[in-house]
């Protein structure tokens, strides 16, 4: 199969790329590994289920005429349950090979351009605990809202940095769970600090309608919302049943001494996005380090072209920044493809590009006040670390055995030279889950930035693919 | 003024480490000078097969080379050996298995090769076996219908990549070695009865620093490239499965087709065998920094292969593929030993040099510290590519 | 315990697939994910070392939620993320067994 843009990822920034290319003449291809358009703001539920009312707050109201449009362009080439494994650049000819991996096997597409709209995942914090079953990432918990309908647990309380934990408290709570709290790590005045401006709340309004109502609605079902605390411990034998918080003095530091343990079945982790960057690395596409805005994160012109000829890049993995923003880059990185296959002239593009290009310079000031004030400050992450933790999820590498390794290997200073040696990195997660934990432990221990210590290198395939299916085509 | 070293060896793969371990333990000041960081070459990114057999690619032209290949049993004895002692010297878990290979052929006329080649082993004294299908199924029971025969050689195995140069380090930094990373040796230059190495001592700024040393040992793997030493690049895919419930503990070879089969002590299957991958290129030349690009055809290929031996492959998992790069010379042996041009300038590397690293490093060792070798070197000398060599154009 | 949402949410057909061998009945486009977590399922697997793990990012990256899942009509059972896979009519699933099994159980077809 060929297409002129294979877009990877059906998201915000991917169905508006969609658009833009289908508009702009190009044959245009959408990859998503989830069964339906939306990517994480609007994961959309079954087509089994009839939900009415589904996600009707103001916010969402955008990415949803973009997700009705994009449906309707009967043009685009939608392929869902398909995940892309692999970005091979072009060898002879000059077509990109994506290698796909579907519900039957692998397939191939021939792309004359790529664009890379993976989004982000919630950022996987370490504390003792944090692996126990139960514990689980706050954007996963609102999936089941969102998309299965299901509240997933019995008593929920959430702990973290950034503001998305009230909105998911709200909708378990509106979806009759119970919640026993929401926890911010910042100081109250922090987070009130971005209503200091006046014009950053009038031109965001609706975002913060949104959390004001949540608030509101959270208040009034009793559920306490604290600030200066954080979780230090989750609880349990071999399930989470307990979480156990303490408050932060004002010179940062946890109070270790006044604990309290709350009770609770589902813990919900809410620090912040890390950019899906895993992709664009492999493809050779140069990514820098912002550990606010997503860890590694790709690097792009103004047409949103990464350092890869043919390569685009949008949305999250360019620093987190919310749907809007992602919308926009999407828009803006079809437009560039559109007129370097030569179907719209450049002049053309520019016109259309004024626009998206002012409003994505605004909502980046915005995204940038607000993962400012979302990110929780490496003295928290850093206070929350303990031998006994893994730094390896997957491959249960504990962040204690990993300060060894590093002592008795003084010679190694990069992260992939730590993974081969810790195993930290090589499990089934491909490293999404600890290499920004590896990259800022081991950059604080040597005393370098993490640019110096690098990234694991990224390889084929993206996520693991059974032999059986890898062995058949599609 | 006298040199500061006895030798500088250039390149931190597990030849060179290892020659600076067996090199100081002898008593020599020794300086290590990698570009990058240790182990980051083929000796960290290669499968960890022990080959002791003949291994496929050197059989191809069996009738050729009775010659060489047994010399090349002669070092296999000598390599296993070795190995049976290297977890006492190094006292480190090095992940060495020593369970014995399979290697197995699927039709009657692969098993005239295996026939042919255990005559050659044989000869020199390597303990082999033939096994038919089902006496091979016997001892192993997770090989496929299909397998034909089998040689088993009882010392074959693996041992870990990850682990087996950075234990050399440790022993060796204890003996007093000096590791330098992140320095790329730029220039060496003989003056005043030495040599003398120039190093780029941050890549970024290109900080150059020089040392003076009695002699040099380049085993900078295919990256000894520019040494006008016919060394090749070749890029080589390797494919891991995820961990499972103990399957195999032996070596599992092809005689016909390119594949290696092992578990680690980790769980996971490594699934190799001498599959491509294609080196990167800029503007026409080699991208020596850039690992190559994997190659769909070598991924399905090789575990074709490997499914076609062990049915089980097929239920797992495929991790991740990764590819290294290693050198090679034409004769597929490889170079070891004293640049007659340049005394004093010797070289280290190619062939199946996890399995023989050490040993390469332990011979190495004796040449440069005494002038010989109790095994002779000489059919390995870069003197056989004489003709070829016109050395002193390096830089 | 897990709860199915019903104000405002009509769900269509049943299926009935197992959940470490007992009979449960589920909707039609639900996850794997779903179905476990409204059994009331927590542990979905234990990890190398035999630590217990639940799902965490729901979204198909962190690897967490892997079951062993057979299908109708196969002869092996095959780990699968709980979150990414859809219920299909006569699924075997089982729970809480370690990531170093190969292969459960034969299967008959
Ligand atoms: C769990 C979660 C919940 C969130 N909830 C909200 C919210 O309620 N409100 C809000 O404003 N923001 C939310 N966000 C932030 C969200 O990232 C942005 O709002 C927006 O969705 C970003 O758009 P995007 O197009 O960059 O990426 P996404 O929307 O994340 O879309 C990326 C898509 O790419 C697909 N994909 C990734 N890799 C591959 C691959 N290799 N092959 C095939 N497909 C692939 C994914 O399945 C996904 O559908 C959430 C983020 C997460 C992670
Ligand atoms: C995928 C793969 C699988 C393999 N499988 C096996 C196997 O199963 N069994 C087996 O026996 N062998 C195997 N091999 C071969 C084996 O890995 C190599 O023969 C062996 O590791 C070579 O070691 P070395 O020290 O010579 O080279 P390397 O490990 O490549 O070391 C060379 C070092 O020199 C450094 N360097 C280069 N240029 C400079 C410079 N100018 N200045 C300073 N430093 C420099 C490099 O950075 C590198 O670290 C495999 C190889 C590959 C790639
Ligand atoms: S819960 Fe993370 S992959 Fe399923």
């Amino acid at each position: 199969m060929k297409t002129d843009l294979a877009i990877i990822g059906a998201g915000p920034a991917g169905m508006a790329a969609a658009l833009a290319g289908q508009e702009c003449g190009l044959h245009v291809t959408v990859i998503d590994e989830q069964a339906k358009p939306g990517g994480q703001i609007l994961r959309q539920p079954p087509k089994q289920f009839t939900v009415t009312g589904w996600l009707e707050d103001r916010v969402y109201r955008e990415a949803k005429t973009l997700l009705n449009q994009a449906s309707e362009k009967s043009a685009i080439i939608w392929q869902f349950h398909s995940a892309v494994s692999a970005i091979v650049s072009p060898g002879v000819h000059d077509n990109f090979t994506l290698i796909i991996a579907g519900q039957n096997g692998i397939r191939e597409l021939l792309a004359k351009r790529v664009l890379i709209t993976p989004g982000c995942f919630d950022m996987p914090v370490l504390f003792p605990g944090c692996n126990l079953p139960g514990v689980m990432a706050s954007g996963g918990i609102q999936a089941f809202v969102k998309c299965q309908q299901l509240v997933p647990g019995e008593r929920f309380l959430f702990v973290g940095s950034h503001p998305l934990q009230l909105i998911v408290a709200d909708q378990i709570v509106k979806a009759g769970g119970k919640v026993a709290g929401v926890i911010f790590a910042q100081s109250r005045s922090r987070m009130l600090a971005l209503l200091k401006s006046p014009f950053t709340v009038l031109r965001n309004f609706d975002k913060f309608a949104q959390v004001g109502a949540a608030i509101g609605r959270l208040y009034k079902a009793g559920v306490p919302i604290t600030f200066n605390q954080t979780i230090v411990r989750a609880n349990g034998e071999d399930i989470l049943q307990s979480a156990t918080v303490a408050p932060i003095a004002n010179d940062g530091l946890i109070q270790k001494t006044s604990t309290s343990d709350i009770k609770c079945d589902r813990l919900g982790i809410c620090f912040g996005f890390l950019a899906a960057t895993e992709l664009a690395w492999q493809a050779g596409v140069e990514c820098i380090w912002d550990a606010k805005r997503g860890g590694w994160i790709t690097i792009h012109d103004e047409w949103m072209r990464s350092t890869v000829p043919g390569i685009s890049v949008a949305g999250e993995i360019t620093a987190i920044a919310g749907a809007d923003v992602a919308a926009l880059e999407g828009q803006i990185a079809a437009y560039g493809c559109a007129s370097s296959l030569g179907s719209v002239s450049l002049q053309q593009v520019e016109k259309l590009s004024v626009l998206p290009r002012l409003k994505v310079k605004r909502l980046r000031r915005f995204a940038r006040i607000l993962t400012e004030l979302s990110w929780p400050g490496a003295s928290l992450l850093d206070q929350l670390e303990s031998d006994s933790v893994n730094l390896c999820k997957c491959e249960e590498v504990t962040i204690g055995s990993f300060f060894r390794m590093m002592q008795l290997n003084p010679h190694i200073t990069t992260a992939n030279s730590a993974k081969l040696l810790s195993r930290a990195g090589m499990g089934l997660c491909q490293g999404r889950y600890c290499q920004y934990s590896v990259t800022r432990l081991m950059a604080r221990q040597l005393g370098v930035s993490e640019n110096k210590i690098g990234a694991f290198t990224s390889r084929f395939p993206a996520k693991a693919i059974a032999i059986h299916d890898l062995l058949k085509c599609e | 003024m006298k040199p500061t070293y006895d030798v500088a060896v250039i390149g931190g793969g597990l030849i060179g480490c290892a020659c600076a371990y067996y090199l100081s333990k002898s008593g020599a000041q020794v300086v290590v000078l990698e570009r990058g960081q240790i182990n980051q070459g083929a000796s960290g990114q290669n499968a960890g097969s022990l080959h002791f057999q003949l291994e496929q690619r050197l059989i191809q032209n069996i009738e050729m080379d009775v010659r060489e290949l047994e010399f090349h049993v002669g070092l296999a004895k000598l390599a296993i050996t070795h190995w049976r002692s290297i977890g006492a010297e190094l006292k480190t878990d090095v992940g060495l298995s020593m369970h014995g290979g399979l290697m197995v052929s699927e039709s009657p006329v692969e098993t005239e090769l295996l026939e042919r080649k255990l005559q050659i082993e044989r000869s020199q004294g390597l303990m082999v076996e033939m096994l038919d299908g089902r006496e091979a199924r016997k001892l192993a029971p997770f090989l496929s219908d299909n397998i034909h025969a089998a040689l088993h050689c009882p010392d074959e195995g693996h041992s870990n990549p990850r682990l087996l140069t950075p234990a050399f380090v440790a022993r060796a930094t204890e003996l007093g070695v000096h590791f330098i990373t992140g320095a790329r040796v730029s220039a060496v230059q003989r003056a005043n009865q030495q040599w003398q190495v120039t190093f780029e001592a941050d890549t970024n700024t290109g900080n150059r620093k020089q040392i003076h040393c009695e002699n040099v040992l380049n085993t900078a793997g295919a990256w000894a490239v520019n040494l006008h030493i016919p060394l090749y690049p070749v890029g080589l895919t390797m494919n891991v499965t995820e961990k499972t419930a103990p399957l195999m503990p032996f070596l599992i070879q092809h005689v016909a087709r390119k594949l290696s089969l092992k578990q680690t002590e980790d769980g996971n299957l490594l699934i190799g065998g001498g599959w491509g991958a294609r080196l990167q290129q800029r503007s026409g030349s080699w991208s020596s920094n850039a690992s190559p690009h994997f190659k769909l055809e070598s991924v399905r290929g090789n575990l074709r292969a490997a499914v076609d031996v062990v049915p089980a492959v097929e239920s797992l998992r495929l991790l991740r593929t990764w590819t290294g790069t290693t050198a090679i010379t034409p004769d597929l042996l490889p170079v070891l030993g004293e640049v007659p041009q340049a005394p004093g300038f010797f070289v280290a590397s190619g062939g199946s040099g996890f399995t023989y690293g050490p040993t390469y490093a332990a011979l190495m060792t004796e040449l440069i510290l005494t002038g010989t070798s109790s095994y002779p070197l000489d059919p390995f000398s870069p003197a056989r590519f004489s003709s070829l060599n016109s050395f002193m154009g390096q830089n | 315990m897990a709860h199915r949402i019903t104000k405002n949410v009509e769900r269509e057909t049943k299926l009935e697939l197992t959940v470490n061998g007992k009979p449960v009945c589920a909707y039609a486009g639900e996850s794997l994910a779903t179905v476990l977590l409204a059994e009331g399922i927590t542990i979905f697997n234990l990890t190398h070392s035999g630590k217990p793990r639940g799902l965490y990012c729901n979204m198909g990256t962190c690897f967490e939620c892997q079951v062993k899942v057979h299908y109708l009509g196969s002869t092996q059972a095959r780990w699968r993320r709980a979150c990414m896979q859809t219920v299909q009519a006569g699924m075997q699933i089982t729970t809480g067994i370690s990531l170093s099994n190969l292969q459960s159980d034969q299967y008959e077809d």
